[in-house]
């Protein structure tokens, strides 16, 4: 039996169980919820630059209040030309879009699999340009010949019709995959004539929650189906703002100056992530508390097994076996200790990963698989923290 | 260098005056205890034989004046150099032994020194020392003198300059501790290493030990 054998088996008596449990085990738990919040930071960041770049804070739906006394004096809510300068003079802000509506009547029925529904409405249409859209499907382009025009459908329609209309109406729910079967028969009356088309939806919108068609249909339908001049006018009573990721503050500064108002749902989605943001960090500072207290609980539990292990340690000093040969054996418990939390640690944060991202995905955000090389390199740094505390406090052996 | 120990003035604050005013006594003088040479050290109970040990080793500081072996400083002394002085230079075997209970006797053996020299020379003594038979038991078991001679052959492995020995025979008997005695002698005198023992036995007045009385 070699000489550190022998250390560790005189060594190991006086270690106690349940203490090296407990200290374990709290270790583990701060370890683990610290990593898991560096981990979902870093989720949520990367969540919120994605989703920034299609339905965040980057693009901002504007429109003029609307009060008892512009309806009244029957005043516009039209954008002036003086609005939208200073609107592009604002630093951030990367492109304006005009929403533009249709200037003749929509009716529409639906038909599934060429069947006739009792299923018929009055519609309305907006465009935009596909900039500033969150989806371009691939059929979302006009064909004049073809007779069929492509929709996009706000994201919330699906939820609105399968919890509130489809129960109201004793009617079977429906997916999206389900809606994009159904075609509608489309009736446009103008001021000058009328036309019939079919309408298919190709797409749900999360951003813009509208009827949209192409802005090429929408022109030509505005001009081709009308004679008076007026209907043929683009207004601009809606817009959409495109700004640079985290440059928003002067637009809102604008925006809350003129009184307009906001797309607020889509603005939540940034402060959302802000107070999510803020959990995490509380939790982190959790981590950090129940990491202290385990510390406290390690160095505790190490005191005491020194304390017990005094005699042996005192005795092995004086029969010339050196501090060092000592401190290592300690060392090599730690080591091990710490290998077994950071285990535990990464063990416990996949298997949580894997249950938020199958969570996620049912919400339609796509996180990332496996763990961030950051929540990687902050466990090692922590548990070589904890380790070097520990071997600071070995030195005072024999002292 | 020289691997004397030197005393300079050193007095042991727990001796009472008149310990201390004995005209034989080592306390208070510059004395040395040459490299090579063998030691008795005799007094009565409580005179501060174990004492001396203890200075010696570095656990007792309790006194005033300068102890140091060689160039290395005793007194005063950093907690590593001590050690590496114990590994070294000086082995003892303690009057309390200084063994692991929970230990078995080759485990007490050979946990300070384990080449292989010293494993050889370990399996030897075991034997020479008759207590080959209780190799493998835990010392807790084991009588007091066989404690004695497992400390003892604990000390004269690896290396080292200087063997003390605080009453290393009291629980010996003739036969044992003339079988002891010779081992310490022959193996002291293959690695030119000094002896301070602590002991009223008479017989090391007869053979070439230099006496000390404190």
């Amino acid at each position: 039996m070699n000489q550190n054998k022998i250390i560790s088996k005189l060594l190991n008596k006086s270690q106690n169980k349940t203490q090296w449990f407990a200290g374990i085990i709290g270790t583990y738990l701060g370890v683990t919820i610290l990593i898991l919040c560096i981990q979902l930071y870093l989720e949520i960041n990367s969540v919120k630059q994605q989703t920034q770049n299609e339905l965040g804070n980057k693009f901002i739906i504007v429109h003029k209040k609307v009060s008892a006394l512009n309806t009244l004096n029957n005043k516009t809510n039209n954008f002036t030309s003086k609005d939208i300068t200073q609107i592009n003079k604002i630093e951030g802000v990367e492109k304006i879009g005009f929403f533009l509506s249709n200037k003749f009547q929509v009716w529409g029925s639906l038909s599934v699999n060429g069947e006739r529904t009792n299923l018929g409405t009055e519609l309305f249409f907006e465009s935009l340009e596909d900039d500033f859209l969150d989806i371009t499907p691939k059929d979302w382009k006009w064909n004049k010949n073809s007779g069929v025009i492509p929709l996009i459908l706000p994201a919330d329609f699906v939820n609105l019709y399968n919890f509130s209309f489809a129960p109201s109406r004793n009617l079977p729910p429906l997916s999206k995959k389900t809606i994009q079967l159904a075609t509608f028969d489309l009736y446009l009356r103008g001021t000058l004539k009328n036309e019939r088309y079919k309408g298919k939806i190709v797409g749900f919108s999360d951003r813009i929650n509208s009827v949209l068609v192409p802005l090429d249909f929408l022109q030509y339908m505005n001009n081709h189906l009308n004679a008076d001049d007026n209907f043929k006018k683009d207004n601009k009573k809606k817009i959409i703002v495109k700004c640079r990721q985290g440059e928003t503050d002067g637009l809102f500064r604008l925006i809350q100056k003129k009184k307009w108002e906001v797309n607020k749902d889509k603005i939540s989605d940034g402060k959302f992530a802000s107070i999510v943001r803020l959990i995490l960090i509380v939790a982190a500072l959790f981590g950090f508390v129940i990491i202290f207290i385990a510390i406290t609980t390690m160095i505790l539990y190490l005191v005491l097994t020194l304390e017990k292990s005094k005699n042996e340690i005192n005795t092995l000093l004086l029969i010339g076996v050196s501090r060092k040969e000592i401190q290592y054996f300690y060392l090599k418990k730690s080591i091990f200790n710490y290998l077994i939390i950071g285990c535990l640690g990464i063990s416990s944060l996949l298997v949580i990963k894997y249950n938020l991202k199958m969570i996620a995905t049912t919400y339609g955000v796509e996180l990332s698989s496996g763990i961030n090389t950051i929540t990687y390199s902050a466990l090692i740094i922590l548990l070589a923290i904890l380790l070097l505390i520990q071997k600071i406090k070995l030195r005072e052996i024999g002292k | 260098m020289d691997n004397n120990i030197r005393l300079k003035s050193v007095v042991p604050k727990n001796l009472t005056d008149q310990q201390i005013q004995n005209p034989n006594s080592v306390w208070g003088l510059d004395f040395v205890f040459c490299e090579g040479n063998r030691y008795q050290v005799t007094a009565g109970s409580g005179s501060g034989k174990s004492t001396l040990i203890k200075i010696i080793n570095g656990i007792f500081n309790d006194y005033s004046g300068l102890v140091s072996i060689g160039s290395q400083e005793i007194t005063n002394s950093q907690i590593d150099k001590l050690i590496q002085t114990r590994r070294n230079h000086i082995h003892t075997v303690y009057q309390d032994l200084k063994l692991f209970d929970n230990l078995s006797v080759w485990e007490n053996i050979v946990i300070p020194s384990n080449d292989s020299d010293s494993l050889e020379l370990a399996k030897n003594l075991i034997e020479k020392f008759k207590i080959q038979h209780i190799k493998q038991s835990v010392v807790s078991k084991v009588s007091h003198g066989q404690k004695q001679r497992v400390a003892i052959i604990r000390a004269l492995l690896g290396n080292y300059k200087w063997i003390l020995l605080d009453e290393p025979f009291s629980h010996l008997d003739a036969e044992i501790s003339d079988i002891v005695y010779e081992e310490i002698i022959k193996l002291c005198e293959l690695k030119k290493a000094g002896i301070i023992i602590t002991s009223l036995d008479e017989r090391f007045k007869k053979m070439d030990f230099e006496q000390i009385e404190i």
